[in-house]
């Protein structure tokens, strides 16, 4: 769908259901920028303090493997980082959604979940604020989902989307994909995953009580995109400061199951351009039996 | 392992109201070194007495919790069985007294082997300070937040979400039973020795820009907490409520 190393144009939405032609070892490379990648540390930027310039410069890279699966059911989004009338009209959006493999049409829930995010993020402008415009692409995503369930598809997906608008960043999460912020060479997770093991050890620590957790249900998500009645979203108001330096990390689980958060430092430490390519490459590199479908997206903040 | 000990510095003020609702504390200095430190600060409700009464025990049993049980590798089941131990305490209270019922949001953040675990209910905050970018750790758990999600799945009509009296109302905290879950990270992660991590009461929060409050976390962890109350003072905020602030440092 799109191919290694070609710059313009890019497509906006990574619909995974129609890669099925695509090798299964195709590994979608950074997109190259023609902007100078990581300047040398520049003691007022690091501040993001008054010197540093109304809009930080973005670059995008995203990667995927399909990894030892028949189908890939992983999608991504983002909206364009490079034309900056776009960025200061709307910001920027970038998502990854993980179909449930569970479920049949993994594939096409969360092509549909990406998909609304994309086209609901073109027609929003600014005047909501960006938590209020998150909350409603995911309902759209949400009723998407559950019109495709009405006519039987049973099926679900989760997403893991931000918004970035100048130098302040917003996040939504449904399900067990993952955000998180890079930033003075350590790792901090910034959504809160909704999965079952996770859900249980919680209540039995509140509740004083000790139970040994079924491994087969551990991994199972409490929440997700066409869950009848969806149980969480998790969304943060207030936004997260962005400063000079910064990546932010979209992955789905088959990326952080399979590499240690150490592994996952040494991606990170490429430039941004490349650093979703280093990851991807990383997951391939470890030959996990059974690896299951990994996405990445990189937004390296300049 | 050699480790610099945490530094840790927390202030407060009583503001505009009659007495000071809000409490803070830091588990002893003397404990073991792989126990680390557990720093927990709550904001009281329910009326004067009350709300002293149920801050005092928010942050007293979560300490004494921490400090009686040995480390657990499970450090935000930890923290977690703290808060359990320290509910129950705060149930018991509820049922022993005539006066109204009472309640204090609690956040706790536990420092241990250069890693941080937090946990939050109610809508005191936790931040981190991390090369100069402020972010807020916890979600406030207030019941705006969710009545927008309402009305965003089309459950709810979006005008009664928007302006709903109950906007601030806490969905959780602690001397509430039937409680949503805690707000709480599933793995502890890593420090930076130039991180700060800042808990704060909302009448910090209400009254400091997140601008300030970063420059101010960037001072030495003593000149920080009592800068960030002394700023808020100065607002004149003429409703300004308890502030209170615990600032750790890792340097």
């Amino acid at each position: 769908m799109f191919g290694k190393k070609r710059r313009q144009p890019e497509p906006e939405v990574d619909n995974s259901t129609d890669i099925t032609t695509e090798p299964i070892t195709e590994r979608y490379e950074a997109t190259t920028t023609l902007e100078p990648q990581m300047p040398p540390e520049d003691a007022g930027a690091a501040d993001g303090g008054e010197s540093a310039p109304s809009c930080p410069k973005l670059t995008i890279s995203r990667g995927q493997t399909i990894g030892h699966r028949k189908k890939q059911e992983d999608a991504l989004c983002h909206s364009d980082w490079h034309n900056p009338d776009v960025l200061a009209a709307r910001g920027l959006i970038a998502a990854v959604a993980d179909g449930i493999g569970g479920l049949s049409n993994g594939d096409i829930a969360s092509g549909a979940v990406v998909r609304c995010v994309y086209e609901g993020f073109m027609k929003q402008d600014n005047t909501a604020s960006p938590s209020d415009r998150l909350l409603e692409l995911a309902a759209a995503a949400q009723r998407e989902l559950l019109d495709m369930n009405r006519q039987g598809a049973h099926t679900g997906s989760t997403l893991a989307c931000v918004l970035i608008e100048g130098w302040r960043m917003w996040l939504m999460s449904i399900g067990d994909s993952r955000i998180c912020l890079y930033r003075t060479g350590t790792l901090l997770m910034l959504n809160r995953p909704h999965v079952y093991q996770t859900e249980r050890e919680q209540e039995n620590a509140l509740n004083g009580e000790v139970e040994d957790i079924d491994a087969r249900k551990a991994k199972a998500l409490t929440a997700y995109l066409g869950q009848e009645k969806l149980r969480y979203i998790d969304r943060t108001i207030q936004p997260i400061n962005l400063i000079s330096g910064d990546r932010v990390l979209l992955m789905s689980d088959g990326v952080f199951g399979t590499l240690s958060e150490d592994e996952l430092l040494d991606a990170l430490r490429q430039p941004a351009a490349a650093a979703a390519g280093a990851i991807i490459a990383a997951v391939e590199d470890k030959q996990a039996l059974g690896q299951d479908n990994a996405t990445a997206i990189v937004i390296g903040v300049e | 392992m050699q480790q610099n000990p945490v530094q840790a510095s927390g202030c407060q003020a009583v503001g505009k109201r009659p007495n000071q609702e809000d409490a803070m504390a830091l588990s002893s200095a003397s404990l073991p070194s792989e126990k680390g430190l557990l720093a927990v600060l709550c904001d009281g409700m329910g009326g004067m007495a009350n709300g002293e009464r149920f801050s005092a025990i928010g942050t007293q049993e979560m300490i004494r919790c921490f400090e009686e049980s040995p480390a657990d590798d499970d450090v935000c089941g930890e923290l977690l069985a703290c808060y359990r131990r320290a509910n129950a305490v705060a149930m018991k209270a509820q049922e022993d007294s005539a006066a109204p019922r009472g309640g204090a949001t609690v956040t706790a953040a536990l420092i241990r082997d250069r890693s941080c675990a937090f946990l939050s209910v109610g809508d005191s905050r936790i931040y981190m300070l991390r090369g100069g970018g402020l972010i807020q750790l916890t979600r406030d758990q207030v019941l705006g937040d969710m009545l927008d999600e309402r009305a965003a799945l089309g459950l709810i009509p979006a005008e009664d979400a928007k302006r709903s009296v109950r906007r601030d109302t806490l969905v959780n905290c602690l001397g509430m039973d039937g409680a949503e879950q805690c707000d709480s990270c599933i793995l502890p992660f890593r420090l930076h020795p130039d991180d700060r991590i800042a808990l704060m009461s909302d009448g910090v929060y209400k009254t400091l820009d997140e601008a300030t409050l970063a420059a101010l976390l960037r001072l030495p962890v003593k000149e920080a907490s009592e800068r960030i109350i002394s700023e808020t003072l100065s607002r004149d905020n003429p409703r300004q409520d308890n502030c209170s602030v615990l600032v750790l440092g890792f340097g």
